[in-house]
């Protein structure tokens, strides 16, 4: 006997539609500007600020900004602050989990 | 609408086993019809939207809600519950994306306070956070399925548990409206005595607090201070929440000695704070520069409980030789909070009490109107409300039978001994009525 079921997996309905932010343009000998997000984890900014510094002797970064999520590693960072980050950085580099 | 399929019977539990939709345990299967009787029981329609999870940009539908909760096992009457539960899960304070994410493998503990928790058969007392009770298990299944299976939940997705508890398949416990002057969570809470409340919090596992000798109300309090600054919580010296659960026993010394509520929290707080060096003693290194360095503090301790505010107390449990329980919340108060919120029953909803518990008060009280000739019988009229008709064949019993005000009182207690706290009662007394044969040439 066959028997109908409703699935209890989420299918759809985003509560709002995410896109990716436009990314910033550089040419060949530009200055990179490199943005740390930390997540506040133990050693976390320690750890970061030495992937960051290997990053910069492979490419042409001219500045490391570290940022020390307010919320520590429970909540992502604001839009605003997102945004911001967008405006002015070539590269990013963040990091989940502990 | 949800997808619907068709799959063999016969073969159900494994087909959803395959398709990951359980907890490893077997499930309901969750028919339209079933689904649609969930929905009833709350009064809602399957669309209605009852939460979000803005990082993961999804959103939970009450049809989602209720298929879960078939699953789960619920019966129709649970469903309010377990929506408001999940009302509060997917609250911003909650911060469902990381409590339900954390290698720290907390567990959605729900508290339900009042009296529709009673009315749905909820445990209070014996084994409450034990096996063993329909409502108890399933509300809080109900809970953790719709984290697995709609918002992603689960190993090798979004639940990154360490080692996880066995409080992840279930954890949820009525609680026992202790005697006045302690007042109920919810009434503690800004809520209406009348009302059911639900407060979620991301937990560890329990620790059972045994003291079975001690009389002394502040030596039974350091038994608890002792489990909450176990320096392997994660949270000692980092400031988060804690749910105490006071036993029989344990609440009785504390009562009987004068302490109020506020008075145990505040011994508490002040008991369960430790120092660093300690904290090193136990081989756990003090957080500096990151999220949790605290700093100074004004004593030089550092806090299990963030403030007194964030240390929930209730009563529950059975009596035994002197139990009770404490449950910390997995992660300090800057990254969740527990949050309360009221159970929504829908207008003008059957109540849930069983026709054997009506019966039962009608035993209790008909036997004394029959040896005076008369009856009695009773009706659910409301929610909570009852009405009892007295049965008085003839003016010889009618002269015999105590009048209704006089009847009150007695009838009350009964309703309360055996249907709980919060009900109203009419009592039908044939006397009162002038049109009635009974009174026919009679001057009342």
């Amino acid at each position: 006997m066959v028997v109908e079921v409703l699935s209890p997996l989420y299918e759809g309905g985003a509560s709002e539609a995410v896109t990716m932010a436009p990314r910033r343009t550089y040419g060949k000998g530009d200055a990179l500007h490199l943005v740390v997000i930390e997540n506040g984890k133990p050693k976390a900014k320690q750890f970061l600020q030495f992937v960051a510094e290997e990053v910069q002797k492979r490419l042409p970064v001219a500045t490391i900004e570290m940022f020390s999520k307010p919320g520590g590693a429970g909540r992502p960072i604001d839009a605003d602050t997102a945004k911001m980050f967008a405006a002015r950085a070539h590269l990013i580099i963040s990091g989940i989990g502990d | 609408m949800a997808q619907q399929l068709q799959i063999d019977e016969g073969d159900a539990q494994e087909e959803m086993y395959a398709r990951n939709w359980t907890d490893g345990l077997p499930v309901v299967p969750p028919t339209p019809s079933r689904v649609d009787a969930m929905l009833a029981g709350a009064g809602l329609a399957a669309t209605e939207a009852l939460g979000e999870i803005k990082e993961r940009s999804r959103v939970l539908t009450a049809e989602k809600a209720a298929i879960n909760a078939v699953m789960a096992g619920c019966r129709p009457e649970y469903f309010p519950v377990v929506v408001a539960a999940l009302r509060a899960l997917l609250t911003p304070a909650f911060n469902a994306h990381t409590a339900l994410t954390s290698t720290g493998g907390a567990a959605s503990c729900l508290v339900v306070s009042g009296p529709y928790a009673e009315e749905i058969g909820m445990r209070s007392r014996l084994n409450v956070l034990g096996p063993g009770n329909r409502a108890n298990m399933t509300i809080g299944r109900a809970a953790r399925l719709v984290a697995a299976n709609v918002f992603g939940a689960r190993t090798g997705e979004m639940d990154g548990s360490s080692i996880g508890h066995p409080g992840k398949l279930s954890m949820c416990l009525a609680e026992y409206d202790p005697p006045a002057p302690w007042e109920p969570l919810r009434v503690e809470l800004g809520f209406d005595r009348s009302e059911t409340t639900v407060t979620i919090l991301a937990a560890e596992g329990p620790r059972q607090v045994a003291n079975h000798l001690n009389p002394d109300p502040a030596g039974v309090l350091l038994t608890f201070a002792a489990a909450m600054r176990n320096p392997a919580t994660y949270c000692v010296g980092k400031g988060a929440q804690g749910l105490v659960i006071l036993g029989y026993e344990h609440s009785l010394i504390l009562r009987e000695a004068g302490w109020s509520k506020q008075q145990i929290r505040e011994f508490l707080m002040e008991h369960s704070r430790i120092s660093a060096d300690e904290l090193e003693q136990w081989g756990i290194l003090k957080e500096k520069g990151s999220q949790h360095d605290l700093g100074e503090t004004y004593d030089g301790k550092l806090p299990a409980i963030a403030t007194i505010d964030d240390l929930f107390v209730v009563t529950a449990g059975g009596a035994g030789a002197g139990w009770s329980a404490y449950i910390p919340t997995w992660a300090p108060t800057k990254h969740n909070r527990g949050v309360t919120v009221a159970v929504e029953l829908p207008n003008g909803s059957a109540p849930v009490v069983d026709d054997a518990k009506i019966a039962a008060v009608v035993a209790a009280l008909a036997p004394g109107l029959r040896s005076d000739g008369a009856d009695l019988t009773a009706k659910v009229t409301g929610r909570r409300s009852v009405e009892f008709t007295l049965v008085i064949p003839s003016q010889g019993c009618a002269d015999c039978v105590m009048p209704a005000r006089m009847l009150q009182p007695i009838f009350a207690r009964e309703v309360e001994q055996i249907l709980g706290s919060g009900w109203s009662l009419t009592i039908n007394d044939p006397r009162d009525d002038a049109s009635h044969p009974l009174n026919a040439g009679q001057k009342r």
